[in-house]
């Protein structure tokens, strides 16, 4: 099956294969346009990784959030109306001043949509999910995260059905900001693991 | 099955390439993709999803974008649904400039996919009753794992680590289907365990892993 497979490579675009594939599937009544409409919507403007930002400035915040936050994710998740597909069992995994922590999928590419939203491209290559589990303090100074040598590094391979969203230290010198302007600090980097916020000069 | 998608620990494929002010898609055609992925899946189901993907060849899983991997598993899907033949997505690309038709439309089904991005859940899964191991647990990865779809990466198989916390229950995705609901564990390994005198100082890898693939170890 593997070879047969393997031997079927196409050669068309896959542009064009995939105006192909749903063009027959709406021609024979299986899906319509609209639904594919609704998904990349969503997508483009409505789940990313601003929602993540709210749910860690929720937590510098708040600490009884955070700590239902630590204790079950996707409960916190949701009492801010966040959650849903790829984000039905979250671990939430948090940066002190010992532990740095840092997200990969090696298998394939199982990130949280409903904080994080669609997945960079270098997560999903072969650099990033072979050598980070590796190489972890290397990788993160490659790109550009020096994590200082008295914090240990854990690495979360997502290999199963929980989805990781790492809480970020709140980096000194924010202590008179709201809310919103906390959230404007965190990065989907910063919730990956591959950087810390910064309080910008 | 032990195919390239199981990169974790590999080495050769250069540093790690970021792009500034990355989009959600890069271009139109990968978000009709993951969209018709999801359309199609919520009306006819896509079982296999990874299995489908892994089984696309080595070469070609390698010299083909994310997105590409998923078309090959969507089709692959259809043409097992019997809603396009093989070879007939390649055929329609090849003739021509593709016009998808857009008087139909479906808001019920629009919706429904627009609220599985909404909370349905109100607390992680629970593991089954009888977990097998508890927080603290030493145990051991197995060897023994089937040549179909498993989710046990190559790089802890045989090593001992210790059980952070019962991570809940999933349906164990092996082989050409979903099984019962099983427990899964987070998994710490040492990075010296998984790695040897070379690996980097202060580092430990916590992997889910599935109860079936653990012993316990001494």
């Amino acid at each position: 099956m593997t070879d047969q497979h393997a031997n079927a490579r196409p050669v068309a675009p896959a542009a064009a294969r995939v105006a192909a594939l749903e063009a027959l599937l709406v021609e024979r009544g299986v899906i319509t346009s609209d639904a594919v409409d609704a998904v990349v919507d969503v997508f483009e403007h409505e789940v990313g990784p601003q929602n993540g930002a709210r749910v860690v400035a929720r937590a510098w915040m708040d600490p009884g959030y955070r700590a239902r936050l630590l204790a079950d994710g996707t409960a916190a998740i949701a009492e801010l109306g966040i959650g849903g597909a790829e984000g039905e069992n979250m671990r939430v995994v948090e940066n002190t001043d010992d532990v740095h922590n840092v997200v990969v999928c090696t298998l394939c590419s199982c990130y949280p949509w409903p904080v994080l939203g669609i997945p960079p491209v270098w997560y999903k290559s072969a650099p990033y999910r072979s050598r980070m589990v590796r190489e972890p303090r290397a990788v993160l100074a490659e790109m550009g995260l020096d994590v200082p040598v008295r914090k240990d590094i854990r690495v979360w391979d997502s290999s199963a059905h929980v989805r990781y969203l790492v809480l970020p230290e709140r980096p000194p010198g924010t202590d008179g900001l709201a809310e919103d302007a906390l959230a404007a600090l965190v990065t989907r980097d910063c919730m990956i693991g591959v950087a810390v916020p910064v309080l910008a000069p | 099955m032990d195919g390239i998608h199981d990169m974790g620990g590999m080495e050769g494929f250069g540093p790690v390439v970021t792009e500034a002010d990355e989009l959600p898609f890069h271009e139109p055609w990968e978000g009709r993709v993951h969209g018709v992925m999801l359309a199609y899946a919520t009306k006819r189901g896509i079982a296999n999803f990874r299995s489908r993907i892994e089984t696309m060849g080595n070469d070609y899983y390698l010299a083909s974008p994310y997105y590409e991997h998923w078309l090959h598993a969507v089709e692959d899907a259809c043409v097992e649904h019997g809603d396009v033949q093989r070879g007939e997505v390649e055929a329609r690309a090849a003739a021509g400039a593709v016009t998808v038709p857009r008087g139909r439309s479906d808001p019920d089904h629009a919706e429904m996919l627009r609220s599985i991005f909404r909370p349905f859940k109100g607390t992680r899964d629970p593991a089954p009753e009888g977990a097998r191991f508890r927080a603290g647990d030493r145990v051991r990865v197995v060897r023994t794992v089937t040549h179909a779809h498993n989710r046990v990466p190559r790089y802890v198989r045989g090593v001992a680590g210790i059980v952070e916390s019962v991570a809940g229950g999933a349906p164990l995705e092996e082989g050409p289907a979903y099984g019962d609901v099983m427990a899964v564990y987070h998994v710490e390994f040492a990075a010296t365990a998984l790695w040897g005198d070379g690996a980097e100082r202060g580092a430990t890898v916590i992997v889910d892993v599935y109860e079936k693939y653990l012993e316990p170890a001494s």
